[in-house]
């Protein structure tokens, strides 16, 4: 018995102090109890409701399925709506700057925070689980669904929540006013209600997963494949909102792009090398191209934050600059800064379109594809590009003392809403009538021509991304210039001041 | 110990917070940190505790720097910030037994070190109250006890005594007393300057992130003041007194307080000397001749112009 209880100290002492305290903290609260009443109550009532007016279930086989169909729909929308939420407004609340101690003061790593908030997170939804676990069971025993169907469905609500959990972690890290919170919150709660119903039709309804009875495919190559795709795709996720959150409360005095960029490159390689082997199998580009497509929007909201960093790097990232320049340009890219991000994420486009222009060049009769895909995306990345300098030059040139260099993503976004949205509007009200036309300096205006068949407006659009990015690229050429001119280590630096300030 | 904070500069965009600051402090020492608000009080505390990073310059504790190894900065650092705990759902014991946790101390070694702050602290009463239905003294007491955890050399505390009764006063103070007897070295910034300097061995005066001045309350008074406030009193001859005074050229300001009267000298101690010597020849039956200032916030006063950045 001492062993046991030496060993349940061990494991206690072993234990991430956040996740003890989430733990304890949930327990005291009152929302936790209240929530899990009410998720048992609707539970039970639907059941009740179920057996008592269904006047079917003597008769009918499908008596388990309808209800196993009401009670995931039910755990699904409690775990998405109200684990997530409540560990991001928590995690939102202790990272406010005048509330420092419980994440900052102490000698915990922020990826220990982060997994900690993570893990507590996934005990409560657990808990949750747990809470319904009687419920399935007895759907079994009313028949119409098997148990590898329960199984295979709550493992994938599972993974939907852990991912809107990182999600929610991710957003209650920005250290953002209230305002900006608020919205973030709104967005949120809109984002829960729009993925709710459509997951919800893909798994639970008539037609949905559940009905196709996934326990007879579980032999075949195409069920584990759509899995290991569903799985990966969930823990790339989870992995990058985690470290994305870790980067955000670091310090900023270490080198919090690191571990994000090495992360994303790596997916980008991975995912990149499957997708071709799908288009491959399939004889199809469209694979590659959604992975392109993905990549892009994802370096293009890149580039967006990266214009936002601040440009002079810490003493304690300058320490550990390479002191060799070859070695100096190669990690350029990885090291947080704005020009360091803007270099990375423009890199980054460039290499996701290069090996789908490449390919389609090579081989040409492949593949069933069209080129204004590919135009698309390089026109993506070449808008997001021009946005973002311009929005950069626009901030440094003239408004340097009035917006600080975090927000400028803010006159980006009115950049694009102004070629997106003003512009084209500006035009209707002049001139009185809709033209398609309007939208030709704008990416939103390159898509709709992209699915629209416009090959001509593609092409347009096209040539005035090249000639804005080219622009944009010119005169941002001094400063990126200068900025890596300046990455270099301290002691380097030190150096050559003193040289500079020798009188001889 | 020594902490040794050397040109320590801090800007956010156009505005510099902290302008150039050096000073240092060892074990066993208190040493208060003195500036009206935007000075750069916090700015400095905060960069000390590792939460912001300077622009330039370094605070190293012995060998490591707060800026190139904060984390191990962080075990010898124990900082109170200006705001109380406020979290809701736990018990003193659990809020502090989460920081234990997260210094790394475990089992039975934990259980002994929250039992000791408990007690030191006297928080034993209150351990399985909820932290956020506190009085605002026994959270100031908690956010003592928790940055005491790791046993720190070093104790930084921004305002510790802001709001608290004059009882909770004086058991901070003794608190504080004890903690430098031990051997901590301690950087306390408060707005109650009569109470620090009671307890420190030094004051570090700064305005618009610069450091004015800086030593023992002694050297203070003596190195920077060059205005003398003196009480004077008389037996005779009151109103006389008080107009013969706004036509000496050294006396700055003349102002009556009741049966006494206040004269603002400038010059050296040799003027109020030789300004007493004259009153006396004059025939004024002075009975009191005493020097103000020379306690924190008179220099404080002298040595400031309540600018901010």
């Amino acid at each position: 018995m001492k062993s046991i209880g030496n060993s349940l100290e061990k494991i206690n002492d072993r234990l991430n102090p956040i996740v003890v305290k989430e733990l304890r903290q949930a327990v005291q609260g009152k929302f936790l109890i209240v929530v899990l009443i009410c998720f048992l109550c609707l539970q039970l009532l639907t059941m009740g409701l179920f057996l008592i007016v269904d006047e079917s279930i003597s008769v009918s086989f499908d008596a388990g399925l309808n209800i196993c169909r009401a009670l995931l729909e039910i755990l699904f929308g409690t775990c998405l709506l109200f684990v997530p939420a409540y560990t991001g407004i928590r995690l939102a609340s202790e990272r406010t700057d005048a509330n420092v101690d419980l994440l900052f003061i102490t000698t915990l790593r922020p990826r220990s925070i982060i997994w900690g908030k993570f893990f507590a997170s996934l005990v409560l939804t657990v808990l949750l689980y747990s809470a319904c676990m009687p419920f399935m069971t007895f759907t079994y025993l009313l028949r119409g669904v098997d148990l590898p169907s329960i199984f295979i469905l709550l493992a994938l609500v599972f993974i939907v929540v852990a991912v809107g959990i990182q999600c929610a972690i991710l957003i209650g890290c920005i250290p953002a006013n209230r305002v900006f919170k608020v919205i973030l919150s709104v967005g949120w709660f809109g984002l829960v209600v729009t993925i709710f119903p459509v997951l919800s039709v893909i798994m639970f309804l008539p037609g949905g997963l559940l009905d196709s009875g996934i326990g007879s495919q579980l032999g075949s190559w195409s069920f584990w494949r759509g899995a290991l795709g569903v799985l990966s795709g969930g823990l790339a996720l989870i992995g990058l909102c985690a470290l994305l959150s870790v980067a955000l409360i670091s310090p900023l005095s270490t080198n919090r792009a690191l571990p994000v960029r090495i992360f994303v490159t790596a997916v980008w390689l991975l995912t990149g090398i499957g997708a071709a082997i799908w288009s491959i199998e399939v004889n199809d580009l469209a694979p590659l191209s959604t992975w392109g497509f993905i990549h892009i929007l994802l370096y293009s909201i890149g580039l967006f934050v990266a214009v936002s960093e601040r440009e002079r790097l810490g003493q304690r990232i300058r320490q550990n600059i390479p002191r060799r320049r070859l070695l100096r340009l190669l990690v350029f890219p990885f090291y947080s800064g704005a020009a360091s991000g803007v270099v990375w994420a423009s890199l980054m486009i460039i290499l996701t379109a290069l090996p789908i222009a490449a390919w389609t060049g090579i081989f040409p009769h492949m593949f069933n594809h069209d080129l204004e895909t590919l135009k698309s995306l390089v026109g993506l990345g070449l808008y997001a590009f021009s946005y973002a300098l311009g929005a950069l030059l626009i901030r440094r040139r003239f408004l340097a003392d009035r917006v600080a260099g975090a927000y400028t993503w803010v006159i980006a976004l009115v950049l694009f809403g102004f070629t997106t949205t003003i512009i084209p509007l500006g035009l209707f009200f002049i001139s009185g009538e809709w033209e398609q036309v309007w939208l030709v300096a704008s990416p939103l205006g390159l898509l709709l021509f992209v699915n629209t068949n416009e090959s001509h407006l593609v092409l347009h659009s096209v040539t005035i991304a090249t000639v804005c990015a080219a622009f944009a690229g010119a005169l941002s050429l001094p400063w990126l210039v200068r900025q890596l001119g300046n990455f270099k280590p301290l002691e380097q630096e030190a150096a050559s001041d003193s040289q500079t300030n020798d009188p001889r | 110990m020594q902490v040794n904070i050397t040109h320590l500069r801090k800007d956010f965009g156009a505005t510099r917070a902290v302008d150039d600051i050096s000073f240092s402090f060892s074990s066993g020492q208190i040493i208060g940190f003195v500036g009206s608000n935007g000075a750069g009080k916090t700015t400095t505390m905060r960069i000390l505790a590792t939460l912001d990073e300077p622009t330039s310059g370094d605070a190293k504790i012995d060998d490591v720097s707060v800026v190139e190894v904060p984390e191990q900065a962080r075990r010898l650092i124990g900082y109170v910030p200006d705001a109380l705990p406020m979290h809701r759902d736990i018990s003193v014991h659990e809020y502090l037994d989460f920081f234990a946790r997260a210094y790394g101390l475990m089992g039975t070694q934990r259980r002994q070190v929250l039992e000791s702050i408990e007690g030191f602290t006297n928080l034993t009463g209150i351990q399985e109250k909820n932290l956020y239905a506190l009085s605002k003294g026994m959270k100031q007491r908690v956010s003592l006890a928790r940055a005491l955890v790791h046993d720190p050399p070093v104790l930084v505390m921004d305002e510790p005594a802001a709001g608290l009764d004059p009882r909770a006063r004086v058991e901070l103070r003794e608190l504080l007393r004890v903690l430098s007897s031990q051997g901590k070295a301690i950087l306390i910034s408060s707005h109650l300057l009569t109470e620090l300097s009671e307890i420190c061995d030094r004051a570090v005066i700064i305005e618009q992130g610069r450091i004015i001045t800086a030593g023992t309350l002694q050297e203070i008074a003596k190195s920077d003041i060059e205005q003398h406030t003196v009480l004077i009193r008389s037996l005779n001859r009151q109103d006389d007194l008080y107009k013969s005074l706004l036509l000496i050229a050294n006396v700055a300001a003349v102002n009556r307080l009741g049966n006494e009267i206040e004269a603002k000298i400038s010059g050296s101690e040799e003027t109020c000397s030789d300004l007493l010597e004259n009153l006396i020849r004059d025939g004024y039956r002075i009975v009191e001749f005493k020097q103000q200032g020379g306690d924190l916030e008179s220099v404080f006063m002298n040595v400031t112009k309540g600018e901010v950045q």
